[in-house]
């Protein structure tokens, strides 16, 4: 039982230790070492494209516009190749039968 | 000069009004985040992007609050983002550490003594802190805040943007979470 009460006073004094804490403070010329750090962030403007650069959410954004530009593509493609092959063939058929001279065109009578 | 001249100088982006407001609330800043980092050179950098936080957004500060009181909501917003952040490396960490590439060890100094305690109660408040680390996030914020930083249960509802009935009962919470803690610690050692 005793030592339960002590126990329980240990604890107590270790919850309230923090009660009379003094502000703890930067080392000096912190404005200093502040103003040097905005500086060289300010100057350091590739880095910090860089660093957007190799963020995966950029790479991730990148990859998904060129799945939506292959998309795009291949869908154009496919529907443009009926059309494509249905003129070739037209044109083929139109050639073949205007170049190509039958009997009957070679001797036609005249009346 | 008052404080709202500095701010509306500030969001001019006077350089003197910027020098002013860091010179007067950096202790403020670096002791919020010092008992939530319990690293000093950590807290350091920390207080650092704070206060270039607050020269690139002092835009955002409306004065709905009073400026101390924006200015700690960005320290403990910016503080626990950098805890989260190391708890994401530590993660990455292990799993390259599984490849063999575990050059950089990253862990926590073992034992952190907030430099403002009285030598007669460093042990104790190092095993606070050492414990602190595992409350839970809102219960070690509204703790931190009125413990270390010594703000009254209104400051820490304002900081937190909640009333003063869920900060006791938040700070009321943490305590008991501790006692159990420190007490298994000390079933555990005897």
């Amino acid at each position: 039982m005793a030592t339960k009460q002590y126990t329980e006073q240990e604890i107590e004094a270790i919850l309230n230790s923090l009660d009379r804490v003094e502000k703890a403070s930067p080392n000096p010329f912190f404005y200093t070492r502040l103003m040097a750090r905005m500086q060289s962030s300010e100057d350091n403007i590739w880095s910090r494209i860089l660093q957007f650069i190799t963020k995966p959410v950029f790479a991730v954004g990148i990859a998904l516009v060129f799945l939506l530009i292959n998309m795009y593509i291949l869908l154009n493609q496919y529907s443009g190749s009926v059309d494509q092959a249905e003129e070739s063939t037209q044109t083929l058929a139109l050639e073949y039968t205007s170049l190509t001279a039958t009997i009957y065109d070679n001797n036609t009578e005249t009346p | 000069m008052t404080e709202q001249y500095l701010i509306d100088q500030l969001k001019k982006g006077d350089e003197t009004a910027f020098r002013e407001i860091v010179e007067t609330r950096q202790g403020m800043v670096y002791n919020t985040i010092l008992g939530f980092l319990q690293n000093a050179e950590d807290a350091e950098d920390v207080t650092q992007d704070v206060f270039i936080k607050v020269f690139e957004s002092v835009h955002q500060f409306k004065g709905e609050s009073a400026f101390s009181t924006w200015l700690y909501r960005v320290s403990v917003t910016t503080a626990l983002e950098y805890l989260r952040k190391k708890k994401r490396k530590k993660r990455f960490a292990f799993v390259t550490s599984l490849f063999g590439d575990d050059q950089n060890p990253l862990h926590d100094p073992p034992d952190f003594v907030h430099p403002g305690v009285q030598l007669d109660n460093r042990e104790n408040a190092r095993m606070l802190m050492g414990t602190l680390k595992k409350l839970p996030e809102n219960q070690r914020v509204a703790f931190t805040l009125h413990k270390v930083e010594g703000l009254s249960y209104q400051e820490v509802a304002d900081v937190m943007q909640t009333s003063v009935s869920a900060i006791e009962s938040l700070i009321h919470r943490a305590r008991q979470n501790l006692k159990k803690m420190l007490s298994n610690y000390y079933l555990q050692e005897k």
